[in-house]
């Protein structure tokens, strides 16, 4: 018998062998593990491959009485002569059979450990055209193999978009999905563009630098993705302007010698929102995101100052002014929006723009005041890396920002800007999302009542075809959008609390076995699910960030 | 592939089909020792003086001596009649029997010695059919059928029941596959005073072979006839009067007791707390030795030996069976192990009877 033999199928009347599940005992000295992928002597001198779903170990003891009778009627200094009967149960999910027999496996059928050919083979990676490295499984018996995702299937054309899920501080969402756009740009990066908004502190402020060390280890992690350990090249930084001249007049919180450097080189701007900008109902209603309309009389008031020429103002002041008049009791054109509306607006507007990022471009070109839409036309066809800076900003102009970035990018690419920029110059653009659930919460209506959400649900159901290609991230899939998280080829599993494997619907069709897993995974590794897998899930490392990350 | 009985009848054998079942019921659960006749007195040397001793099982850092144990069993259907000479009716009796011997390892796993371990299929038949017609019989039911039979002959007596006498002829069977498998243990060097072998059931083969191959081993029984007397006299008492007395750890005297043709020296050993018990002969287990060398068959068994046995038995009482077998308190692991084996090993009810 081979020595990778570990154990031989049992089918019994109880739990008999399907053409999806397979149950084998295993040899006393091996170690198993759920995701473990394993192969199956079958018929015709075929070979089926199987995915390790749960483990159990099992006596021939009926009961807890049983063992307790067995100990001497509880006598703890008992020492039984004989070991028990008993053995320990895989059940795995059928992958893939070498000559497609979907016949259920036979009783006592030879198991063995799958090789690094075999679970490629298995997962179906071998028949991916495009690979983007996307990690690499280890498995039990010590062997790396390396994981591909289907280009074709992660940014389109035929899947698209990533969801990536998992509690705050286990190294997982943000570093994986920065690991994956890495990847992505090393392997296909001349069609790729990138658009990534930094929400926590100086996280992704300086992806183009080196990080402080790159150890062997961090090196032999990106070698075994056939990667390699560099950061992000030809990257572009948009901070929020403020007016703050020591600070490179913006209010950002990347460390000021890098923000020097940054615009030294030519690679920073501040970004900033003038009248015209806002004066436009897909911008307007961003800034009113998460304000209650039950009654839409909001919606009047930004079709009346978008389309009325009386708010065409050049400045703040004179556009707030405009809309003070509307606040008067016994204003003209007032008949179809109440005074009490316009208050509200007025009142919501002047607290929220009062911020210096509501501000008219300045002569003084040390402001580096870009507006938003110029950065990313300009920048966006030489497949660059955009990094836009939203973390100092309130929640409410967080939502505005990230609408406003996607917006023109999905307008782009739907040729609205074609005097500016042709959509096949474009390439595909990939936004990443952190705190999706912000953007496109669970329950929202895709209507008027979160413009956000509505162009969120716009790009994770059409950009696909268009070559825009979301990556969310959240701490709970279940504050996110079901139809976000549907239209998502690729899925990531973090580190989550039993609590959220409960609440979350797409978790309850897990394993047991895998919730407890996806309960304690440690940090650096997720569970995976992408269209071309074989299987629902896989449990992959990936390599430490290589970039600079500032300590906290 | 024809079944058993349509090859009979086409080879000649005038035998009918029948709903096939199983004979493993009650009536062959009796006591095994109940032909026994009492004893008079005891046989130890040398003898136990109030009757009984109490003992302490051997510290668990001594290697126990009892390191293999072999358990027989059988599973017999009734598969059809056959009628003899247009006149005489008479069952079928198929059967598996097998034996399977299990060793302990060091690491109190239990393991399967193959080479011991065989299963047969038979088919008894009454011995109104000449051995020159059985050997036909055989030979083309193996050549023409699933599977290989061994067909036996049972002896007819109208004063008893055919069945069990079809049944009596495959234990017998069985008792022979135990006797060999003994025999090849011995012959290989496996067996020693510091590596015995463990025989489920008493030593009643009622065959004629030689004992010194079973000097290192004992038969440990889980059940036996509490009327089995012991003493004479006034002071012959029923060993279920005995046993019912003794407290945990303690053994009667050794009794000697005739199997077939040879002396046998039997005792008595309570493996569990009686205050655990449901009844006063749970936990109680009757152990049996040959005698063999002319002393011994003199003057009884040596009594340090007894002593020593039934110390490494009372270490046998964990684990245990409970809830698994009713059995339980009085059952050795490693047996149950090894019937379990057997039992798992052997083809499905459903399979066999279809054979026929």
């Amino acid at each position: 018998m081979s020595s990778q033999t570990i154990g031989k199928v049992t089918a019994t009347e109880s739990r008999p062998t399907t053409c999806d599940v397979v149950r084998f005992w295993i040899d006393d000295d091996v170690i198993l593990r759920p995701f473990d992928i394993v192969k199956i002597d079958h018929l015709h001198d075929s070979h089926t491959y199987a995915i390790v779903q749960g483990l159990h170990h099992m006596t021939d003891s009926p009961g807890h009485l049983a063992s307790y009778v067995s100990s001497d009627f509880g006598s703890l200094q008992a020492e039984p002569l004989n070991k028990r009967l008993g053995t320990t149960v895989a059940e795995a999910h059928i992958l893939f059979n070498t000559k497609e027999i979907e016949m259920p496996l036979r009783n006592g059928a030879r198991v063995e450990w799958a090789d690094i050919d075999g679970i490629r083979r298995a997962l179906g990676l071998d028949s991916i055209l495009q690979g983007i490295p996307g990690g690499w499984i280890e498995t039990s018996n010590g062997q790396s193999v390396p994981i591909e995702f289907d280009a074709r299937y992660l940014i389109g054309p035929e899947g698209a978009h990533l969801n990536i899920a998992g509690i705050s501080g286990m190294a997982a969402k943000t570093s994986y999905v920065m690991f994956l756009l890495n990847s992505i740009y090393q392997s296909i990066g001349g069609d790729v563009s990138i658009v990534l908004f930094n929400v926590k502190g100086s996280d992704l402020l300086a992806i183009d630098r080196d990080p402080e060390a790159l150890t062997d280890k961090v090196r032999d992690q990106w070698g075994k993705c056939a990667l390699s350990p560099t950061p992000f090249r030809n990257v572009v930084y948009l901070y929020p302007f403020a007016n703050r001249p020591h600070n490179c007049f913006t209010n950002s919180h990347n460390a000021i010698g890098i923000l020097r450097e940054q615009y030294e080189q030519g690679i920073a701007s501040n970004y900033y929102y003038d009248v015209s900008t806002v004066r436009d109902y897909r911008i307007l209603p961003l800034i009113f995101a998460d304000v209650e309309d039950p009654t839409g009389t909001m919606e009047s008031v930004f079709q009346a100052v978008c389309e009325s020429d009386a708010f065409d103002r050049d400045s703040w002041g004179a556009f707030r002014s405009e809309v003070r008049q509307r606040t008067q009791a016994g204003q003209r054109g007032g008949r179809d929006i109440s005074v009490q509306s316009w208050r509200k607006f007025s009142r919501i507007l002047r607290t929220r723009t009062q911020g210096d990022l509501f501000t008219e471009k300045s002569v003084q070109a040390e402001r580096f005041q870009e507006l938003v839409f110029d950065s990313v036309i300009k920048h966006l066809p030489e497949r660059r890396v955009i990094v836009v800076d939203i973390e100092p900003l309130p929640a409410y102009l967080q939502a505005l920002v990230v609408g406003d970035v996607v917006n023109t990018i999905y307008r782009a690419k739907l040729g609205d800007f074609e005097e500016d920029v042709a959509p096949r110059e474009l390439g595909k653009v990939i936004v990443f999302a952190d705190e999706l659930n912000k953007y496109a919460p669970k329950g929202s209506q895709s209507g008027g009542g979160r413009a956000l959400t509505s162009t969120l649900l716009e790009i994770t159901e059409r950009g696909r075809s268009l070559g825009v290609v979301l990556f969310g991230a959240e701490q709970f899939r279940s504050g996110v959008h079901d139809r976000v998280l549907g239209n998502c080829s690729t899925n990531a599993y973090g580190r989550t609390s039993p609590v959220e494997i409960q609440k979350c619907a797409d978790y309850r069709h897990f394993p047991d076995a895998y919730k407890a897993t996806v309960a304690r995974l440690p940090q650096g590794q997720l569970l995976l699910q992408h269209a071309v897998f074989r299987t629902h899930l896989i449990r992959t490392r990936f390599p430490e960030p290589c970039y600079y990350q500032p300590k906290a | 592939m024809p079944r058993v009985l349509q090859v009979l009848k086409e080879s000649g054998l005038d035998c009918l089909s029948c709903e096939a079942f199983n004979l493993d019921y009650d009536r062959f659960q009796h006591y095994r020792d109940r032909d026994e006749h009492p004893a008079e007195k005891p046989f130890e040397d040398p003898l136990l003086e109030q009757g009984r001793r109490r003992l302490d099982e051997t510290p668990p850092d001594v290697p126990t001596i009892l390191r293999y144990f072999l358990d027989g069993s059988r599973r017999t259907y009734h598969v059809g009649d056959v009628i003899v000479g247009r006149r005489k009716y008479y069952p079928l009796v198929g059967g598996q029997v097998g034996v399977a011997v299990v060793e302990r390892l060091a690491d109190g796993h239990v393991t399967p010695l193959r080479e011991f371990c065989e299963i047969r299929s038979v088919l008894a038949i009454p011995d109104q059919i000449p051995d020159a017609d059985r050997g036909l019989f055989e030979e083309r039911v193996n050549s023409r059928c699933r599977g290989t039979f061994r067909l036996l002959n049972y002896t007819v007596d109208p004063a008893k029941d055919a069945v069990d006498l079809a049944v009596a002829r495959i234990m017998s069977e069985m008792h022979d596959a135990e006797i060999r498998v003994v025999k090849q243990m011995a012959a290989g060097n496996l067996l020693s005073g510091s590596q015995m072998l463990v025989i489920d059931g008493p030593l009643r083969f009622r065959k004629r072979f030689d004992i010194v191959q079973f000097r290192n081993v004992i038969g440990v029984s889980k059940s036996f006839r509490p009327t089995f007397t012991v003493g004479r006299g006034r002071k012959r008492v029923g060993v279920g009067t005995i046993t019912s007395d003794l407290d945990f750890g303690e053994r009667t005297n050794v009794f000697r007791v005739i199997g077939y043709d040879k002396v046998i020296g039997a005792w008595y050993l309570r493996l569990r707390d009686p205050a655990r018990m449901s009844n006063p002969l749970q936990g109680v287990v009757k152990v049996e030795q040959y005698a063999i060398d002319p002393k011994e068959k003199e003057n009884g068994l040596d009594g340090v030996r007894v002593d020593n046995v039934s110390r490494f038995l009372l270490r046998e009482r964990n684990v245990t069976p409970y809830k698994i077998d009713r059995r339980w308190a009085s059952h050795i692991y490693p047996i149950y192990l090894a019937e379990t084996f057997l039992k798992t090993s052997f083809r499905s009810d459903m399979y066999f009877k279809a054979l026929f």
